[in-house]
């Protein structure tokens, strides 16, 4: 308790030396444990995206930055520094980027000390070390045959799903995926050399197929459909047409405990199943997953344009196992509203299947009352259960009126604390309205790490298109969560940019991509 | 990749009211794709392709389909990275004088080269067609991941070969067909390689387990257009805000260097919104970059052009040597801010007019207002006529305020589902089509689907009618429906009942307003006994005249979710 009022104490003196708005052009700034730093650009350059990694080995993050100019992408790493400004100023190494690079990642894949830039392209993975010679500049670190074929000079997406550690030996792996799955790559090191051999190809199943063959396809599939797929010419072309159009969608793999501790998985959720591929002695993954669990909730085409769908994972009751809830508006309802279906291994009934048991019977029903989005699950309370985070949009004639007077939208956002059973507390512990600016640029509601090592999150909040706030979360005795009034930092930036949170547990690091700049800010 | 399982066949033959059923041998491979092509003699064949390569030519004997499925050819190489086209290698104007071409022949690109299979049936217990390398160098380096078939042969430069247009980053390869004698296999040479405007998508989102990685692009084919009317197509390449034309030479060849150039980003109304896009309560600008439109605006059978930005707009007139963005033969400035340009006829003086569009972007509380009620999107059509073909009126003398009126946000919201399914639902009143002569009488009849798909109904000799959108069809629709006389407001229900009417307008054109001369029931095949999968639905339906039959048949694909495809032949007899 005494730890809380000291922080509380160093956060209100850090608040009365607050700078309201923004860094200076070309500088750092230090305000009560918030420092930021605008890098400009050159003329012509345009800041594509950025990302932290520990790329000299020396325990502190540092950043990445994708840059493009005249056509061409380079990687530019700023290194982490202590003290008034949260990185350096000048870049520690600029990686000109080959053309067909697709999208990059950042981890420790080479022996030397730190993370090295991981590269994707349509035909394999390769790791850059910038700072050797050019010959000896990239090293071809697995063959595939990657989902990404083709990229664009004004994109360098960031794939941090790419790395990760299959066979628990503490070095990062690869799970590339492809057209069909997935395919893995376990890291191998000598004391001068690393290298990947294959750990297997994780298919994905047919889902249709599957579906049918299990007799649980979707009520349009099955009833007598009048209607085929004939589709009428009327022979208007403009152009060239079309010469070749290629389209292929996987779901985002993810890497968990789902068995019991220490036993992890590959999981996968289509439209229809949870697929999971135990990881078998050595990283090893089977072609064919051990498990398609099918979803409560199936993907038909009027779900996919639901908009607050969602499905998020988790250890709910901190059992080891991966918990999962699922997210959808209630179709059968005549008031718009939102259900939160929450799954538990520990809740499906026993020797049946595992997560869904054979019913798909949730162990919790929440309802929100409108549209529901950025969902997450994360400690804000820092009582180290998962609690569940939603923004609510509800449909109010009365709320839009006065809205219409406001040129704002409103929406709530809600705290569902967790009980560390598997189960959320059934009312929210916070609730607070946000007031959205409309106008043409993306509000922000996310809670990222608090300013300690322990204890509640910060809500990182862009209301207002010219500023991005960092608030404080307190934890009441009765256990409700409050938003502290007075911001802990607030970082202007321009209207337009495009703002990243960046950084372990929500992150602690807040980067602003401009048109001519990028600003950095950070309050660890 | 879907894997799709085994192809079942059945044939059907409707003689009167009976149908009679005699199902084909089962085929070894699991098709992804098809395509009737030419067996010679103006009759056709089905040819399939599987995953892995495998290529089946399917034959059938007399009424009934009996003996084996076909003729296995030699497996592609590369499945995963293979294209596949086909078409007559002979020169395009020649023939057997009786305007019956050959056998087709099957074209396939993949990273070792372009290759060409006969697809000439070969007689029992001869040596299969063996690959023949056209162009070693002439690659592919894409993977579709299955084989695919995309139109990569066609003539751009329309001196009567073949050529092949090969995608690929960023840009389309040009292999232009030569030929040392009549009777011998084109030869290609390089052109160049053409930079396209490729659509890229790459979706790398892992922030929680609902997410979907995505990776697409759609690469055009090369614009051609005889841009001087000479009688020669000349090409046309678009790259970011740069647009390059090059002119065909006497040679047939289209020069490496582009004939003319221009940057679209020059062209700049210095008082517009420099970064466009969306700005609330303000005129809709697209990318902040100048537009392009082409049209012969002066009767003179040569493109001219006109650029619009911001207030201003420009008019260049093309000339015997092609386009030119030296001289504007008229620049004009408007009132209001311009969304798009549309040159259209709006009288009937022979000359394109021009249609200036300002797309209002509603305001905020327009906006926030429409989450619960109906908001309008207002359009202002200004129409300044083309007075000799060389200028224009100085103010529009048509102006029309138009609105789109949409329903409410959170409704939409709420079920956006019931929205795609009236669109599908209009858009299924335009009922498939297909021609051919299935009587045997020598000339091409005309068959359609019925809304449902559960019914065919023929007309006799009414093969040749069409129904093409050409420049005189779209300004007619542009003129007198939607600049008519009609309310300013288009709501859903009235776009809607518009696309209906249209669709029956078309099958009035096409049957001439008559009733069909035949009509029978096509019902899905039956499913087996205690089967679980749902039933079939056509996926594909085709015109097949096998060699040896006087009539031509209906080919049908028939689906369903989780079970193997289907193909039926079905042959009408009056």
């Amino acid at each position: 308790m005494m730890d809380k009022v000291c922080r509380s104490a160093a956060s209100a003196l850090g608040m009365a030396l607050f700078c309201a708005l923004g860094a200076p052009l070309a500088g750092a700034a230090n305000d009560g444990g918030f420092v930021s730093l605008t890098l400009p650009l050159a003329s012509g350059a345009e800041a594509l995206g950025a990302a932290l990694a520990d790329v000299d080995g020396d325990g502190r993050d540092d950043l990445v930055l994708a840059v493009a100019r005249d056509g061409a992408r380079e990687l530019r790493a700023h290194l982490g520094a202590a003290g008034a400004t949260p990185f350096a100023a000048e870049p520690h190494w600029r990686l000109a980027l080959p053309g067909d690079v697709v999208a990059f990642a950042l981890g420790d894949v080479l022996v030397t000390p730190g993370a090295e830039p991981v590269l994707l392209s349509a035909s394999g993975v390769f790791a850059a070390a910038p700072l050797a010679p050019e010959d000896r500049r990239f090293e071809r670190l697995a063959a595939a045959a990657v989902l990404w074929q083709l990229g664009r000079a004004d994109q360098l997406p960031h794939y941090d799903g790419l790395l990760g550690d299959l066979d628990g030996d503490g070095l990062l792996d690869l799970v590339v995926p492809t057209a069909e799955g997935y395919s893995a790559f376990v890291q191998r090191r000598e004391e001068d050399k690393s290298s990947f051999e294959s750990a297997g190809e994780a298919v994905l199943p047919d889902a249709e197929a599957l579906a049918a063959q299990r007799g649980v396809l979707t009520p349009e599939e099955s009833q007598a459909a009048p209607r085929g797929t004939l589709r009428a010419r009327l022979g208007v072309t403009t152009g060239g047409g079309t010469l070749l159009s290629v389209s292929d969608a996987v779901p985002a793999p993810f890497l968990v405990p789902f068995a019991g501790a220490g036993q992890r998985a590959l999981v996968a959720l289509d439209d229809r199943f949870l697929h999971v591929w135990s990881v078998g002695a050595g990283g090893a993954l089977g072609a064919r997953p051990d498990h398609s669990l099918l979803s409560p909730v199936q993907i038909d085409q009027r779900r996919r344009l639901d908009v607050s769908y969602a499905a998020v994972m988790g250890d709910l009751d901190r059992d080891g196992r991966e918990d999962l809830v699922l997210v959808a508006g209630d179709q059968r309802s005549s008031d718009v509203r939102t259900q939160v279906l929450v799954f538990t291994h520990g809740g499906a009934p026993a020797g049946e299947a595992p997560l869904f048991g054979d019913a798909g019977r949730p162990t919790q029903v929440l309802v929100l009352a409108g549209f529901v989005g950025n969902v997450r699950l994360l400690d804000v309370d820092g009582d180290r259960h998962l609690d569940l985070v939603a923004t609510a949009v509800r449909p109010d004639l009365l709320e839009s009126l006065r809205q219409a007077t406001s040129d704002r939208v409103e929406a709530d956002l809600y705290v569902y604390r967790g009980e560390g059973n598997g189960r959320f507390a059934r009312r929210p512990n916070l609730t607070r309205r946000l007031r959205f600016a409309v106008q043409d640029a993306d509000p922000i509601v996310r809670f990222a790490a608090g300013p300690g090592p322990r204890g509640p999150a910060l809500l990182v909040t862009r209301e207002e298109p010219t500023s991005v706030v960092g608030s404080w979360v307190r934890v009441a005795r009765d256990g409700a969560l409050e938003v502290l009034p007075e911001p802990l930092w607030r970082m202007g930036l321009d209207p337009k940019a495009r703002v990243l949170l960046l950084g372990p547990a929500g992150g602690d690091t807040v980067v602003a991509l401009e048109s001519s700049q990028v600003r950095v800010g950070r309050w660890r | 990749m879907v894997v799709e399982p085994l192809v079942c066949g059945l044939a059907l033959v409707l003689s009167g009211q009976e149908l009679v059923r005699a199902p084909l041998p089962p085929m070894a491979f699991e098709p992804v794709a098809w395509r009737v092509v030419a067996a010679g003699e103006g009759r056709q064949r089905l040819m399939l392709v599987g995953e892995m390569g495998e290529l089946l030519l399917c034959s059938e004997r007399g009424g009934l389909a009996e003996g084996s499925a076909g003729s296995s050819l030699p497996a592609l190489a590369d499945p995963a990275r293979t294209l596949l086209d086909f078409g007559q290698l002979g020169r395009a104007s020649l023939g057997d004088g009786k305007g019956e071409r050959g056998a087709d022949w099957l074209l396939a690109v993949d990273p070792r080269g372009l290759f060409a299979l006969s697809l000439e049936p070969i007689d029992d217990g001869a040596e299969p067609a063996a690959w023949i390398e056209l162009a070693r160098r002439a690659k592919f380096e894409l993977r579709p991941g299955a084989p695919r078939f995309a139109p990569f042969l066609s003539d751009v430069n329309a001196d009567g070969e073949r050529d092949v247009v090969l995608p690929g980053d960023g840009a389309c390869e040009l292999w232009l067909a030569g030929r040392e004698d009549a009777d011998a296999l084109p030869t290609f040479r390089r052109s160049g390689r053409v930079r396209v405007d490729v659509a890229v998508t790459a979706d790398t989102a892992t922030e929680t387990i609902g997410d979907r990685l995505r990776a697409s692009f759609v690469i055009p084919g090369l614009e051609t257009e005889d841009l001087d009317n000479d009688g020669k197509p000349d090409l046309l390449v678009s790259d970011g805000s740069r647009r390059a034309y090059h002119m065909q030479g006497d040679d047939g060849e289209f020069p490496a260097e582009p004939t003319v150039e221009v940057d679209l980003a020059l062209y700049r109304d210095p008082a517009a919104d420099s970064n466009g896009g969306i700005q609330f309560g303000a005129t809709l600008a697209a990318d902040g970059e100048a537009q392009m439109t082409r049209r012969d605006l002066d009767g003179d059978g040569r493109a001219d052009f006109v650029l619009s930005h911001g207030r201003k707009v420009w008019v260049f007139h093309g000339g015997p040597q092609g386009p030119q963005f030296q001289e504007p033969s008229a620049i004009l400035k408007t009132a209001d801010d311009v969304t798009a340009v549309v040159v259209s006829r709006l009288d009937d003086d022979g000359f394109a007019d021009l249609l200036l569009l300002r797309v209002e972007v509603p305001t905020i509380p327009t906006l926030l207002m429409g989450l619960f009620v109906e908001w309008d999107v207002k359009t202002r059509v200004s129409g300044y006529r083309n007075l000799d073909g060389r200028s224009f009126e100085l103010r529009p003398s048509m102006v029309r305020d138009l609105r789109l009126r949409l329903p409410p946000i959170f409704g939409a919201l709420r079920d956006p589902f019931a929205i795609v399914q009236r669109f599908r639902d209009a858009g299924s009143k335009f009922k498939s089509s297909l021609r051919g002569d299935f009587d045997g009488d020598g000339s091409q009849d005309l068959l359609l689907f019925s809304e449902e798909q559960d019914r065919v109904e023929l007309w006799w000799g009414r093969g040749e009618s069409t129904l093409v959108l050409d420049e005189a069809e779209l300004d007619r629709i542009l003129r007198e429906e939607i600049l008519g006389s009609g309310p300013d407001v288009w709501d859903l229900d009235r776009l809607l009942a518009w696309v209906e009417g249209f669709a029956a307008e078309r099958d009035r054109r096409l049957t001439a307003g008559s009733k069909p001369d035949l009509s029978f029931p096509l019902p899905a095949p039956g499913a087996e006994p205690d089967s679980k999968l749902p039933p079939f639905t056509v996926r594909r339906a085709e015109t097949l005249h096998p060699p040896g039959e006087p009539a031509a048949s209906l080919l049908l694909e028939w689906r369903r979710p989780g079970g193997p495809p289907l193909f039926e032949r079905v042959s009408i007899a009056p």
